[in-house]
């Protein structure tokens, strides 16, 4: 074997594996589109948040059993006080009330397909029924 | 794949030469540049006295001999300002305990953002205030400083919250002139403010 095709082994050794951990990590986190256009510079790019300041959303009950509550939440903007699990925070957060429902639907997906509990199967239908309710 | 080819020998050997070059030239640019003193782009003079989030009256001789890093900001910015309080905190964290250094960040919102706003924004952000003073004062005053520290700031009604203003911090050196400009919303920009703060500390 010529040094040429030797030196052909180590490297399909080493790029079929990194091609099988890429396509396996291809899992559908959905569009960032609106979280990065609106979201991300208060709560980051991860939904870390920023200390007490602006809140994780990776621990939020309005990515559990409280989502249905999130699209008033988002479009109405906070301002006061707000429950989520047992604690009580003080928060202000601007209202986004000219996202459109197909913004709405992608966002809050993209939220809970991130750093949501599963659960409810998000649709513009829903998003929109929901809308309805805020308070 | 004319790394791996061993027959193209001469081709790798003339490669490596030319990289090594480079590096070689990169890294005595870099001597070079940072051997060099930070340029002196004009002097801080600021007449105006303003209220920290003690309530604490803040004049230009607090920071007489000091080292410190400028900006404009407002609580309730929805855009850059938590990127650039983000950044700013990562400036707080690496230089908090040393005495010749401050930061200043002056709300260009003072309607809103009193003493009282500041004071629970600076406990939210878990910061102490003899390090880093959030200001509030005159309108009028506030935008005079901006433009004298050179940043932008001006209300508009149509901009996302209000305000427009400018992202970059501004580095004041202890005879209070103005050493460097950076992007506040920007990371690596903020990794060369860190780095020019040292110079400024080592400066005799």
């Amino acid at each position: 074997m010529s040094p040429d095709r030797l030196l052909r082994w180590p490297v399909m050794l080493v790029l079929l594996p990194a091609l099988m951990l890429l396509s396996g990590c291809k899992e559908n986190r959905g569009d960032p589109a609106v979280y990065n256009r609106h979201c991300a510079s208060c709560h980051g790019r991860e939904g870390q948040g920023l200390r007490a300041l602006y809140p994780a959303l990776t621990d939020s009950a309005y990515l559990g059993h409280r989502i249905g509550e999130l699209p008033c939440l988002i479009s109405s903007g906070v301002r006061g006080k707000i429950v989520t699990g047992n604690r009580t925070k003080n928060i202000r957060m601007p209202a986004f009330a000219d996202l459109s429902i197909q913004e709405m639907n992608s966002l809050i997906s993209y939220l809970q397909l991130n750093w949501g509990k599963g659960g409810e199967t998000l649709s513009e239908q829903k998003i929109s029924q929901w809308l309805r309710t805020c308070p | 794949m004319l790394i791996f080819n061993l027959e193209k020998d001469s081709k790798v050997q003339i490669w490596a030469g030319l990289l090594m070059v480079v590096l070689t030239m990169i890294s005595l640019g870099c001597d070079q540049s940072s051997r060099e003193p930070l340029p002196v782009i004009g002097t801080i003079d600021i007449p105006y006295t303003f209220t920290d989030q003690q309530n604490r009256q803040i004049g230009q001789e607090l920071f007489q001999g000091k080292i410190y890093v400028a900006d404009f900001f407002f609580t309730s910015c929805p855009t850059i300002c938590p990127i650039m309080k983000s950044q700013m905190l990562r400036i707080y964290e690496k230089f908090k305990d040393n005495d010749q250094f401050l930061l200043l960040s002056h709300s260009i919102d003072p309607e809103h953002d009193t003493v009282e706003v500041l004071n629970d924004f600076a406990a939210r952000l878990a910061i102490e205030a003899d390090s880093w003073h959030l200001v509030t004062g005159v309108k009028e005053e506030i935008y005079d400083t901006a433009f004298r520290y050179g940043l932008a700031a001006m209300e508009d009604k149509n901009a996302p919250g209000g305000f427009i203003h400018s992202g970059s911090f501004t580095l004041v050196d202890r005879q209070g002139k103005i050493r460097g400009y950076y992007k506040g919303t920007e990371e690596e920009a903020v990794d060369r403010l860190i780095k020019d703060i040292g110079r400024l500390i080592d400066e005799p």
